[in-house]
């Protein structure tokens, strides 16, 4: 039995079978951060009907919610570097992903994205001539970086513009679980993080758009608050939890970056001091970059994390510093003003708070967050590989956006083909309904900031920069200790719900990436090392590590990075 | 503590509310004025700053932060 009616959130919310609201939607968008936005604009455009579902509000939520100054972009303009070959190798095996999917879904939609950006009335820094401003850094071998002007302003641009074409936005709902049906996505359930009501979404395609990092599993920078870090720290892993519990594979979630930042403050942008030409010293006054890259303070991000470790196990620091009071005015301006505070606008609070004058003294830096990463493997039209299911490849920006719109029109095209939604089990609703308000209901338990600081405990303890196999499968052994004690949390209200779910989604996740990285026998190739495996290993070229869970079982294989069939 | 609500200057338009990624911020329904209720799981984005039509929104950092 079903009841049509309207709602605050738009047409079309039903009760399904007593459940609670029920939405339809040709394409279903679980995140709204920069690259969910992108992609139900993509899928709207297309002319389906979409819904976008995000736990925070639109205009804000994500990694891009603050601002971020630059873009990475090829434009191909003459030189060899700056064209979509060049583009396509350096970052495609950086990842390392497919260099025919990133060519096909990321770098072949940088123009459209560029246009709709400006569309959207987000201007770029430009010449004279019109031609961008651009920055060259982190060993990239030309001046990719794009730089925007009022970044912190995008996020809202992006937003307007999914509102404005019609997308049914669903704020402040967070996604607990995908819906099946048989082997085939066919929506998703969750719930309302103020009112506690629950929403189930039904739609023929589904893209998962959650965020591809999580560092909430470790105490990062010397505050020890993992909310006090670069990425966005209210995502705890849903994007790799829902598709490997779903059935879908699942890859390179050991080869996850760490940072390094400005000291006490979890925040990137480092590169826009480093690609103006800014010079890290440790405690002793040498540029220690020297030593570790000839391509100094612009080498990669992985080599400048790996030289400020190696420094300080060496006694070289701490301190560690970026020194930039050999810029001319103009440039520290430029730097200050429009990249690192449109990166994240409290920068330049936190210079003017910490006392630090930039002409005068270098400021110091940190290691910073060590993360879980990964993506969902898909083909070059974004589908994963269970059906319904779409996604697109991490790679900051550049990989929300145009991975966003590719899996946008990738899904609106096949949802447009198909007729029929499918089925959602009512049962497995219900279920999942009475799960997620347990936590309410207890009596008495843990908090769920207690929970998740047991967790921080295990892999602060175990999976450091530095690992080894006895380590990891006493870590693994004691995060499945910690889940058989996950149903004694207690929420007093409902964002310690919110909590307590983000919680699941990251316990599983740290379990995942601990199985990842046992199975990864070799050192280099990613940020962290294994002490017992200190070499690169040929056997894991052009190769990446695949999980899903099959039949509620976890499977794990060695596959080669090629084009899905 | 972050952020700084300055209520001589806020409206109550509840926008720093709506837009903290990190649910931190909540509406005291009762008095009509934001409340930072999680003030550690602050990011300290700024985006309450970047949204608040009145400028009332200071990002103040905490002591363990400047040491």
């Amino acid at each position: 039995m079903s009841n049509n009616c309207e709602t605050s959130s738009g047409k079309g919310i039903y009760m399904f079978n007593g459940i609670g609201n029920t939405f339809k939607s040709d394409v279903l968008v679980l995140g709204g951060g920069g690259g969910g936005c992108m992609a139900a604009i993509a899928a709207r455009e297309q002319g389906v009907s979409v819904a976008v579902v995000d736990k925070a509000v639109i205009e804000s939520s994500g990694g891009l919610g603050p601002g971020n100054c630059a873009i990475s972009a090829n434009l191909n303009t003459g030189p060899k570097w700056d064209t979509d070959e060049a583009f396509t190798l350096h970052f495609a095996k950086e990842l390392p992903a497919s260099q025919k999917i990133f060519d096909k879904t990321l770098t072949k939609r940088l123009p459209l994205v560029l246009k709709m950006l400006e569309d959207m009335g987000v201007e770029f820094f430009k010449d004279s001539a019109g031609n961008y401003q651009r920055l060259q850094t982190l060993g990239r071998p030309g001046p990719w970086q794009v730089l925007i002007k009022d970044a912190k302003y995008i996020k809202r641009k992006v937003a307007a513009r999914v509102r404005k074409v019609g997308v049914n936005v669903f704020d402040r709902v967070m996604i607990t679980n995908l819906l099946l049906d048989g082997n085939k996505v066919s929506g998703a359930i969750g719930f309302h993080v103020r009112t506690g009501e629950f929403y189930a979404f039904r739609a023929k395609k589904v893209i998962l758009a959650l965020g591809d990092f999580q560092s909430r599993a470790w105490a990062n920078s010397s505050t020890a608050n993992p909310y006090n870090s670069w990425q966005y720290p209210y995502n705890t892993g849903s994007q790799i939890v829902l598709a490997c519990a779903a059935g879908a594979k699942v890859v390179n979630l050991e080869l996850a970056p760490a940072s390094i930042g400005p000291k006490g403050f979890g925040e990137g942008g480092l590169s826009d001091f480093t690609g103006s030409g800014a010079y890290y010293f440790n405690a002793f006054g040498e540029r220690f970059m020297l030593e570790y890259s000839p391509m100094k303070e612009r080498a990669p991000r992985k080599i400048q994390r790996w030289a400020v470790y190696q420094e300080s196990i060496k006694g070289k620091g701490p301190p560690f510093y970026v020194d930039a009071t050999h810029f001319k005015e103009e440039e520290l301006k430029h730097v200050l003003h429009d990249l690192v505070s449109k990166d994240r606008g409290t920068w330049t609070k936190y210079f003017i708070q910490r006392g630090i004058d930039l002409r005068s003294a270098p400021f110091e830096i940190e290691l910073g967050d060590l993360r879980s990463a990964g993506w969902v493997l898909i083909n070059d039209r974004c589908e994963s590989t269970i059906s319904g299911l779409f996604a697109f490849l991490p790679r900051h920006l550049p990989g929300a956006l145009c991975g966003g719109v590719s899996a946008g029109i990738e899904a609106a095209k096949d949802a447009m083909l198909v007729n029929n939604f499918p089925a959602i089990d009512s049962n497995v609703i219900a279920k999942e309904k009475e799960y997620f308000i347990e936590p309410l209901r207890r009596e008495e338990g843990d908090s769920p900031q207690e929970f998740e600081n047991i967790i921080r405990q295990v892999m602060n303890y175990y999976m450091g920069m530095v690992r080894n196999q006895k380590g990891m499968e006493i870590a693994l052994d004691r995060l499945k200790m910690i889940s058989t004690h996950i149903n004694e949390i207690k929420a007093k209200n409902y964002h310690e719900l919110m909590k307590t779910h983000e919680l699941r989604h990251l316990l599983e996740f740290c379990e995942l990436t601990v199985i990842a990285n046992m199975e990864r026998k070799e050192s280099g190739r990613g940020y962290y090392m294994r002490s017992d495996y200190p070499d690169l290993d040929n056997k894991y070229d052009n190769k990446q590590i695949a999980l899903w869970k099959e039949n509620g079982k976890l499977c794990v294989s060695l596959e080669p990075i090629e084009e899905m069939k | 503590m972050p952020p700084k609500i300055d209520l001589d200057l806020c409206t109550s338009c509840g926008t720093c509310d709506e837009h903290c990624p990190g649910d931190i911020i909540h509406m005291d329904e009762i008095k009509g004025i934001p409340i930072v209720c999680y003030p550690y799981e602050c990011w300290h984005c700024g985006n309450c700053k970047t949204s608040c039509p009145s400028d009332a929104i200071s990002i103040v950092f905490p002591l363990r932060m400047l040491v």
